[in-house]
């Protein structure tokens, strides 16, 4: 009799310790997030001058182009043209994300320009030594100078104009730049 | 050793009969207990990433925001990625899970403040998912395959109740954990 008390006991007391093992097991589960962030040189990008094509003809020979790598090889654009230009400051040679759009349309009332842009950059302000870039996706990749700076020449074209409506047309190009 | 098991045993045997004798002495008055417990299946969360603000300016125009949904980012770096958390449980069971409302990321003497946001959905597409209420929220596993996700994003600095767009923050690599905890309802 005693014996048996004592098996039922120890039954007992090792159903409720598996009991209380298991609803454990399964009713709080944990996990940790890792969260990061690099802290590198403020990054800025300050718009030094606009884009100007000048006074244009409403017809032109061949498409309205101005280079971005200075006037000479530019075609059909006003004497008042003038090349876009950007400053980058970040931290020294860093690679950064630049993006802007490819095409941008001017208007002037109810009449349209279509301008496709053209951006030089080089890591010191030397216009004569920019060379092109170009868009994947979107978005060029560059690296910054030792110290810190990038520097972008916006040009482009406008096209041929055939009897395009007289009037001043303005539109704004959006430029970003990150670290990648 | 195996006497004081014994002693012990049978102590727990004459209470079991002194309590039985002194239900006896009242001569059967009976009451039932119920009991229950309702076993489902195994409750686990994963972590399958971590968050990544990657590269940002020590000065910016606005607040360093990591979008959990991935759509609305402004001022990280290209190597940025929303934090995933999977859950699996029951089936169209209620949860509840807590996490950090903040943390702050550290490295040595600098310290950054980090305000989480955590998004979630049935399924892994962050694009579908929709802010948890801030700290702690219920959720309800998928009816089919018992999964829950997380997607973590949330603010760099500023204080822990107000963002702040960085101002001169010291050039560093910030990190920090953030403990997720979730239990069934």
């Amino acid at each position: 009799m005693l014996h048996r008390l004592i098996n039922s006991a120890l039954l007992v007391a090792l159903l409720l310790i598996l009991i209380e093992g298991n609803s454990f097991a399964q009713t709080q589960a944990n996990a940790t997030v890792n969260a990061s962030a690099t802290i590198l040189a403020a990054l800025t990008i300050t718009k030094n001058t606009d884009v100007v094509f000048g006074n244009v003809g409403a017809t032109t020979p061949g498409p309205v182009y101005l280079d971005p790598k200075g006037l000479a090889a530019s075609n059909y654009i006003g004497t008042s043209a003038a090349v876009g230009t950007f400053t980058i400051a970040a931290a020294s040679t860093q690679s950064i994300h630049l993006g802007w759009p490819a095409t941008v349309q001017l208007t002037a009332g109810a009449n349209h320009l279509t301008y496709t842009l053209k951006v030089n950059g080089f890591t010191a302000s030397t216009q004569a030594s920019s060379t092109t870039l170009s868009l994947t996706g979107g978005y060029c990749d560059v690296t910054t100078s030792a110290t810190g700076g990038y520097f972008l020449w916006v040009g482009g074209d406008i096209g041929t104009l055939t009897t395009q409506a007289t009037g001043a047309y303005t539109g704004t190009a959006n430029f970003t730049v990150e670290y990648n | 050793m195996s006497r004081n098991i014994f002693t012990s045993v049978l102590f727990v045997t004459m209470l079991v009969v002194l309590v039985s004798g002194n239900s006896l002495a009242q001569t059967q008055a009976n009451a039932n207990l119920p009991a229950s417990a309702t076993v489902l299946t195994a409750l686990t969360i994963h972590k399958n990433t971590d968050v990544k603000f990657g590269n940002v300016g020590a000065t910016t125009l606005g607040i360093v925001y990591l979008d959990p949904t991935g759509a609305a980012s402004n001022y990280i770096g290209t190597g940025a990625q929303v934090g995933v958390i999977t859950i699996a449980g029951a089936t169209g069971q209620d949860i509840r899970i807590t996490w950090p409302s903040y943390i702050d990321l550290s490295h040595g003497l600098n310290h950054l403040n980090y305000v989480l946001q955590v998004n979630g959905y049935t399924a892994n597409t962050p694009t579908s998912s929709t802010p948890l209420t801030s700290g702690g929220s219920t959720a309800t596993t998928d009816a089919t395959s018992g999964n829950y996700f997380l997607f973590i994003g949330g603010q760099l600095g500023g204080s822990t109740t107000t963002a702040a767009a960085l101002s001169s923050q010291a050039t560093d690599t910030y990190s920090g954990s953030a403990p997720f905890t979730v239990e069934y309802n």
